[in-house]
C-alpha cells in the first residue's frame, strides 16, 4: 500500500470559514499574510509528510477560490520538489481541458527534471466552476480533455518535432524541452470517476485516480477498471489512487470533535464550488441521455448531485465529509476495510480542513504517520501460502 | 486559415493517354494544380478532395492496373509507375504542381519527387507506407475486401466509405502491388536525405496500417520534413478528417515550410 500526501494550501482565514461565498470568492476578502502564512504551511506539512514516511506528496488546480488556491500546481509542485528528496511528485492535476495542453506536457517534463524523475501526474478535467474559470465550453470539456491528454503523452514521447491538427487543439510545430527524466514518460494517472472513464483509462493503459466517492462505488469502478482491462488483454495496474480527507488524534471523541469543524462551520469543503455561480453552472449542465451518452456516478464535471453535495444530504458521496476519522486504530480499521473491499494501492490523503488550525493538522498528520501509515503498508500485497506478505 | 467546407464542385472525368495507358482522371476546380495518387483501394473522390477544389485545381489520377483500369502488367516497380504518372500529372496540370500521394500512393509520389524535384511545387504524403513496421507480408485478396473497417478510426465514418471494391477490382490490384510493393527501400530512403521538395507529411493517430511512430524515422532521414498528426483518424484522412486533412495540405500548398505561421485572424469581437 502506498500513501499519498495531498498538498493542499486552504486559506486558512477564520473569517472566510464562517463565511458561505460559494464561488468565486472575491479577491477582496484576501489577506496576504494569511495567504502566505497558508502555502507556507501547506509545504511544510509536505516535507513533514516525507519524513513521516509518505511516498508521495501531491498538489491540485483550483481557480478564483480559497478553499484550494492553487491555481498553477506546476508552481506548488516546483516548490516540492526542492523540498523534497525522495518522496514522488503528483501534480493530481493539471486541467487539461481548459488549460493549453502543450504548456501542460512542459510543466510535466520541468517538474520531471527538477525532481530528478520523481514526477507523477493526474490528468483531469475539472468540475463545472472550473469550465467558466477558463470560458470553455462544459459540453466540450470531456472530448477537449481526451485529445488533451492524447496530445500531451505525445509530446512527452515524441522524439522528433511534429505538429498537431486536433479538433480542439492546432499547432504546427511541437519540440518539448527540456525532456522527460522517466522514459518513457512520468507515471500517468486518469479519472475513474465514471465507467466510461475506467474504460478509457484501461483503453490506454493509464493509471487510474478515484476522488472522494464511498466505498461501494470505489469497488464497482475498480472492477470495472479490472474487467475492462482483462477485456483488452492488459494487465490492470495495482495503483489505483483514492483521494480522501482524514482526521486523526488521539481518542475518537477529540477526532470527532476536529472533523465537526473540519471544513469551517458552513462544513461544505469542496462541495462549496457547487455553491454561488458554481451552482448556477451545475445546474444548466443536463445529465446526458442515457444509454449511449457518458453517465457519471456522482458527482463531477457533468453537475449530477451538487445540488445535494451542497447541501451536504448527498448520501454516501464524500464531498464535505470525512469518511475517515478517529484514534489511530479506528482508523487503521477504516482504512482496511475501505482497502479490502475496493483494491485501491495509494491512498491520498488530504489533512487540510479550512477550520483546523495548524497544530491540530500538524497532530492529525504526525500520528496517522506514526501510527497509522505503518500498520498498512501490507495492504493489496500478495501473500504466498504462509501469508507473507511478498 | 482554417479550410471550411463549401458547396461541392462536381469532379468531372476525363482520360490523358501516357505510355500507351489510357490513365483516367477526375477533375474539379481551378487555381494551382494539386494531383492526388490514390492509395491501395484505388480512386475515390473524399470530402477533403472536396473542400480542396474550392481552392486548388484537384486532380485524382486512376493509377493504372486499379479501378476500372485493365490490369497492368507493365510497370515492374514503383519507379516505373512513377515515370508514367509524372507524365500525366505534367501533362494534365500543364506545369509544376503540388502533389500528394495516400499510403502506397505515397510511395509513387515520393518517387516522383526525387527523380523530378524541380517539377514538384511542394509533396504531402497522407499516411506514408514507404517505411514500415517489420510485418511487412504479401496482399491477399481476402484480407483487402476484408480489411475495410480497419482503415478508420470511427466506425460511422467507416460504414459511410467512399472506397468500394468488388472482388475482381481486388484481385487485379493486388496483384499489380505485390509487384510493387517492397518491404523495405532503401534507395528512396536514401533519396529522402537530400529531397530538396518541401514535404509533409500527415499521420493519424489511431491508424493501425501506418502507426503514427513510424513518423519520427522520416524527420530521423531529412530533418526538414514536417510531420503532422491528425487527432482521430486512423489511414483514409481525407474521410474522417476532412476538414483538418483540406486545411493541412491547402496550407501547406500555398505556404510551404512557412506554414507553421499562424494567419488567422484571432480577434474575438472585430
Amino acid at each position: 500500500m502506498k500513501f499519498s500526501f495531498y498538498c493542499s494550501p486552504v486559506y486558512s482565514d477564520s473569517e472566510h470559514q464562517q463565511s458561505r461565498s460559494g464561488w468565486p470568492v472575491a479577491p477582496v476578502h484576501y489577506r496576504s499574510r494569511i495567504g502566505e502564512r497558508s502555502t507556507d504551511s501547506a509545504l511544510e506539512q509536505a516535507v513533514l509528510a516525507e519524513k513521516l514516511g509518505f511516498d508521495m506528496v501531491s498538489v491540485s488546480e483550483h481557480h478564483f477560490w480559497p478553499y484550494s488556491p492553487s491555481p498553477s500546481p506546476a508552481v506548488l509542485a516546483a516548490a516540492l520538489t526542492q523540498l523534497t528528496s525522495r518522496v514522488r511528485i503528483g501534480m493530481m492535476g493539471p486541467l487539461v481541458s481548459i488549460n493549453n495542453p502543450l504548456r501542460v506536457a512542459e510543466e510535466v517534463a520541468m517538474i520531471d527534471q527538477l525532481s530528478h524523475g520523481r514526477a507523477e501526474v493526474l490528468l483531469l478535467r475539472g468540475t463545472p466552476n472550473e469550465f467558466v474559470s477558463y470560458n470553455v465550453n462544459p459540453a466540450e470539456s470531456r472530448d477537449r480533455t481526451q485529445e488533451a491528454i492524447e496530445l500531451i503523452e505525445k509530446a512527452l514521447t515524441e522524439p522528433q518535432p511534429f505538429g498537431w491538427q486536433g479538433r480542439y487543439f492546432q499547432y504546427p510545430v511541437v519540440s518539448l524541452w527540456p525532456g522527460v527524466s522517466q522514459r518513457p514518460h512520468p507515471p500517468i494517472y486518469t479519472s475513474g470517476n465514471s465507467p466510461e472513464s475506467v474504460r478509457y483509462a484501461a483503453a490506454r493503459g493509464y493509471k487510474l485516480a478515484i476522488s472522494f466517492y464511498p466505498v461501494h462505488l470505489v469497488a464497482q469502478l475498480v472492477q470495472s477498471y479490472r474487467d475492462a482491462c482483462a477485456e483488452l488483454g492488459v494487465s490492470a495496474t495495482s495503483d489505483v489512487l483514492y483521494r480522501s480527507h482524514v482526521v486523526v488524534a488521539e481518542t475518537d471523541r477529540e477526532a470527532q470533535a476536529l472533523v465537526e469543524k473540519y471544513y469551517g462551520e458552513d462544513g461544505l469543503g469542496p462541495a462549496a464550488a457547487a455553491t454561488g455561480l458554481g451552482g448556477i453552472v451545475a445546474s444548466q449542465l443536463k445529465p446526458p441521455p442515457a444509454p449511449t451518452a457518458p453517465t457519471e456516478l456522482g458527482t463531477d464535471a457533468d453537475g449530477k448531485n451538487t445540488a445535494a453535495d451542497a447541501k451536504g444530504s448527498a448520501r454516501g458521496f464524500a464531498l464535505g465529509m470525512i469518511n475517515f476519522s478517529g484514534a489511530p486504530d479506528t482508523v487503521v480499521r477504516q482504512l482496511t476495510e475501505f482497502q479490502e473491499a475496493t483494491g485501491v494501492g495509494v491512498f491520498e490523503l488530504g489533512f487540510t480542513g479550512g477550520g483546523l488550525t495548524e497544530d491540530e493538522r500538524t497532530r492529525s498528520l504526525t500520528l496517522f504517520g506514526e501510527e497509522v501509515l505503518p500498520k498498512l503498508r501490507h495492504l493489496g500485497a500478495t501473500r504466498d501460502r504462509r501469508g507473507v506478505s511478498q | 486559415m482554417t479550410v471550411q467546407a463549401q458547396a461541392v464542385t462536381a469532379f468531372t472525368e476525363a482520360t490523358v493517354h501516357v505510355d500507351d495507358f489510357d490513365i483516367r482522371y477526375l477533375e474539379a476546380g481551378s487555381g494551382e494544380p494539386l494531383v492526388f495518387l490514390h492509395g491501395a483501394g484505388g480512386p475515390a473522390v473524399a470530402p477533403a478532395h472536396e473542400i480542396l477544389a474550392n481552392e486548388f485545381r484537384v486532380i485524382l489520377f486512376e493509377m493504372p492496373g486499379f479501378g476500372t483500369s485493365p490490369a497492368n502488367t507493365r510497370h515492374a516497380t514503383a519507379e516505373q509507375l512513377a515515370e508514367t504518372m509524372h507524365k500525366a500529372a505534367l501533362q494534365v496540370a500543364g506545369h509544376t504542381y503540388t502533389l500528394a500521394g495516400t499510403s502506397f500512393g505515397s510511395q509513387i509520389a515520393s518517387w516522383i519527387a526525387v527523380r523530378h524535384p524541380g517539377d514538384i511545387d511542394a509533396l504531402v504524403l497522407l499516411v506514408p507506407a514507404v517505411i514500415r513496421t517489420g510485418d511487412f507480408a504479401p496482399l491477399t485478396v481476402d484480407a483487402v475486401l476484408s480489411g475495410q473497417a480497419a482503415l478508420y478510426a470511427q466506425p460511422e465514418k467507416a460504414a459511410q466509405s467512399r472506397l468500394t471494391l468488388d472482388r475482381d477490382t481486388a484481385v487485379k490490384q493486388a496483384e499489380l502491388l505485390n509487384r510493387l510493393r517492397v518491404a523495405r527501400d532503401t534507395e528512396l530512403e536514401t533519396a529522402y536525405r537530400t529531397l530538396p521538395v518541401p514535404t509533409l507529411l500527415l499521420f493519424g493517430t489511431a491508424d493501425r496500417i501506418v502507426p503514427s511512430s513510424l513518423a519520427r524515422r522520416y524527420v530521423e532521414l531529412n530533418s526538414e520534413f514536417t510531420v503532422l498528426f491528425v487527432y482521430d483518424a486512423a489511414h483514409v484522412l481525407e474521410e474522417e478528417r476532412p476538414e483538418a486533412t483540406a486545411d493541412a495540405i491547402s496550407n501547406f500548398a500555398r505556404n510551404g515550410l512557412a506554414f507553421s505561421i499562424n494567419r488567422a485572424d484571432n480577434r474575438i469581437f472585430p
